[in-house]
């Protein structure tokens, strides 16, 4: 009796433990690298793309892509998927989500619905980046072929991390922090946008990526603001690296300024900003200070550069240049589209929590855009690259 | 010794039946009301919770022979007693549901969301089943086992996550009322204070090297109170108290976000199995509870037929708590407002007055 009873648990056992119920083999799922939203006439066009599974096993053609975009279109962004999902063989496949491309439509209309529906995914990791499409569709980002990474989505991403560590022209914001930003008080996300530079149609030609110079290439190099989770507009690639700057998030950015007639180019790196609020009354008064190093890598005008005073000079001329940088950057939030893309209300909620429930109300439409702000700046010139002189200035001494 | 268990074991016990209150319970009670100021709530529960556990080793210093039923029978007589047993029996059998539902719910929605709910019940339901009718040595080892697994999957997860806390997240501080504050100390109080009334279906008889039984609860009392600190800690200083509060099982969303040495990654499923071993453990000692109320109150004294009821009891349990609630927001609703109060009335209000009639009959 008790061999059967064990015979019993052992083929029961082994009957419910074979795997997941309704699993899926990898063949089966379109694994999803990239999804595009736009919006046309009131409806939603959800873009997948697939990455071409065929590739991987060595099947691949040399004149078929590495990935292929599906469409679909719907009143909501659900139906738009169902609408796509028809006319795909497999199942599609988010875990593995890289990038999310809205357009510059969609986003105008706020971007709550986009939000809910991959929030309410569960099978979407929440952990991928978010870009808004500049002068073109989401979906053509997507389509367009890359030279360097197999998928467009691949190379959005890598774009997104190498870019923000040399340049600083973009924020790499993920979708969750994205998210969080919507829902915090006293501030407003912001988001990098993606363009297409070249003959977009060319672009998404395999033919493209055969020439030395691809009919189409994607850059991120702006950045598009929001109030709430409505898009407002863009900022230009200076205004870009100052809301960065003063987001403290920024790696290392290249700064010109004037040098007699000339110009000359330094690369400032460990950049802190420091932000304080002073209060008059319930009114706040802004104090930022920002500090760099910095390493001249250009020059093109006549200096002495071994003279101690010549190099205060030239740190001088480089923090002014960073101080109108900063103030163009904040007036453009400020005044123009009346948005606390920094997060300094929220800066104030969260540090004087009393003060922020007398001024919220306001702060948006008031108290921000005439917010008085102070800038300080302070760059250390510290390295000269391998040279010691001017060329111009050597030559004269000769 | 097929009933024996070690203190350590008891710790280990201790500890689980905090944690398996964590996910979907505390840490859903504390965003949900009072957002970041939930670490407040969770140190006064934590301080105010210890009132019960000592009532309770009291109860179980008391009379070392018996257990909750048998002492409920001996302090309020065969009619009363029954009465109450049966009142506090059907309550932790609802438990056992609500936790078994909680932990399906999780199951479903998180990691597994085409299966159907019935069968994880059933996959769940074997293991449970088998391990009752093991008695409580194997039970004990069982949970000592899956402790020592927790313990390296709560470390790792603190390894993964530790660099990502963003201290402001927890900012501002008291921005809501200590009356908010407190009352959500008190809606967590009950849920810790029932999950540890299941220690006293244990004789202190029962329990190896009992002596230093006090101590050892009341430091593994203190460590799983800072461990569901910590794990609130790391919900809102990673997510934020807004993000976390969108998400109905925080906890797991907060495991998307480890990496360790930058190539340990999309290790969530793995690491929240812990929370499963929680759970599992509570509805073993749930059930086991019920067992032991089962025998004293019906007498019976054959093992066999004793394990064929309890067995049977734990199936109708286990898989009508798919049918407990219709919805997730009922569930919650239930969660937030209507089972503490059961909570207090029933479990608290026994355990004073057992202790009340322990001092009255020495009288």
């Amino acid at each position: 009796m008790k061999k059967i009873k064990i015979l019993f648990i052992i083929i029961f056992v082994s009957l419910i433990s074979t795997g997941c119920w309704n699993y899926n083999e990898l063949n089966d799922l379109a694994i999803t690298t990239g999804i595009a939203i736009d919006i046309k006439d009131e409806k939603y066009i959800v873009s997948y793309m697939i990455a071409n599974a065929k590739k991987s096993q060595g099947e691949t053609k040399s004149q078929e892509s590495n990935s292929v975009v599906y469409t679909g279109e719907g009143n909501s962004i659900s139906s738009a998927y169902m609408n796509l999902n028809s006319k795909i063989s497999k199942i599609p496949y988010i875990s593995h989500l890289e990038v999310l491309v809205i357009s510059e439509d969609a986003a105008k209309k706020g971007v709550i619905d986009i939000i809910d529906f991959l929030m309410r995914n569960p099978e979407s990791r929440k952990e991928f980046f978010v870009v808004l499409s500049k002068n073109t569709t989401a979906s053509s980002i997507l389509e367009t072929l890359t030279p360097l990474e197999p998928f467009s989505a691949q190379s959005i991403a890598n774009n997104l991390i190498s870019n923000k560590t040399i340049q600083s022209t973009v924020i790499v914001e993920q979708f969750s922090d994205f998210v969080s930003k919507l829902l915090q008080e006293g501030i407003n996300p912001v988001l990098s946008g993606a363009e297409i530079e070249g003959n977009i149609e060319e672009g998404k030609e395999q033919s493209s990526l055969e020439s030395s110079t691809p009919g189409a290439i994607i850059k991120i190099n702006t950045i598009g603001i929001f109030k709430d989770d409505v898009f407002l507009g863009w900022a230009n690639h200076d205004e870009t690296i100052g809301i960065n700057i003063l987001a403290n998030e920024v790696g290392s950015i290249l700064l010109e300024s004037k040098c007699d007639d000339q110009y000359m180019a330094a690369t400032m790196t460990n950049i802190e900003t420091e932000t304080n609020f002073e209060f008059d009354g319930d009114l706040p008064k802004l104090k930022i200070n920002v500090t760099a190093q910095g390493a001249l890598v250009e020059i093109n005008c006549k200096k002495n550069l071994e003279e101690t005073s010549v190099i205060e000079e030239l740190s001088g001329e480089f923090e002014n240049s960073l101080k109108t940088l900063l103030s163009n950057s904040i007036n453009l939030a400020k005044q123009q589209y009346k948005s606390d893309i920094f997060g300094y209300g929220n800066m104030i909620y969260k540090n004087n929590f009393k003060k922020w429930n007398k001024i919220k109300e306001q702060w948006e439409d008031e108290i921000f855009p005439n917010l008085d702000v102070e800038i300080e700046t302070n760059i250390s010139l510290s390295s000269k690259g391998s040279f010691e002189q001017t060329i111009l200035e050597a030559k004269d001494e000769e | 010794m097929k009933n024996k268990i070690s203190t350590l074991q008891i710790v280990s016990l201790c500890w689980q039946l905090i944690l398996s209150v964590d996910i979907g319970i505390i840490s859903y009670i504390s965003l949900i009301s009072v957002k970041q100021d939930g670490w407040l709530s969770v140190i006064i529960a934590g301080i105010l919770g210890i009132i019960p556990v000592l009532l309770y080793l009291y109860l179980m210093n008391y009379r070392p022979e018996m257990n909750f039923t048998e002492l409920n029978e001996h302090l309020f007589g065969k009619v009363w007693g029954k009465i109450i047993n049966t009142i506090v029996a059907g309550l932790i059998a609802f438990c056992v549901m609500l936790y078994f539902n909680n932990l399906n719910n999780f199951i479903t929605s998180q990691y597994l969301h085409k299966t159907p709910t019935l069968f994880g019940i059933i996959i769940f339901s074997i293991p449970v089943i088998y391990l009752l009718n093991q008695g409580l040595t194997t039970i004990g080892r069982t949970t000592f086992v899956l402790f020592i697994f927790g313990l390296i999957l709560l470390f790792l997860t603190i390894l993964g996550l530790a660099g990502q806390v963003d201290l402001t997240s927890f900012m501002p501080v008291l921005e809501h009322d200590m009356t908010d504050i407190f009352g959500t100390s008190l809606r967590i109080i009950p849920y810790t204070a029932f999950a540890l009334i299941l220690l006293l279906c244990i004789p202190k008889k029962d329990i190896v090297d009992s002596e230093k039984l006090n101590k050892r609860v009341v430091i593994s009392y203190v460590v799983s109170f800072l461990t569901v600190l910590s794990a609130l800690f790391f919900i809102v200083g990673v997510l934020g108290a807004e993000l976390a509060q969108l998400y109905q099982y925080p906890e797991f969303h907060v495991l998307k976000r480890i990496s360790i040495g930058g190539f340990i990654e999309r290790v969530e499923s793995t690491l929240s199995l812990r929370w499963i071993f929680y759970i599992f453990t509570t509805l073993v000692f749930g059930l086991y509870f019920i067992k032991k109320y089962i025998e004293t109150t019906f007498k019976i004294k054959k093992e066999k037929k004793l394990n064929i009821i309890s067995s049977i009891v734990a199936i109708i349990l286990l898989i009508s708590c798919n049918w407990l609630f219709a919805s997730n927001t009922e569930s919650n609703m239930m969660t937030l407002k209507v089972i503490p109060i059961f909570l207090y009335i029933i479990n608290l209000g026994v355990t004073i007055l057992m202790v009340i009639k322990t001092k009255t009959k020495k009288c």
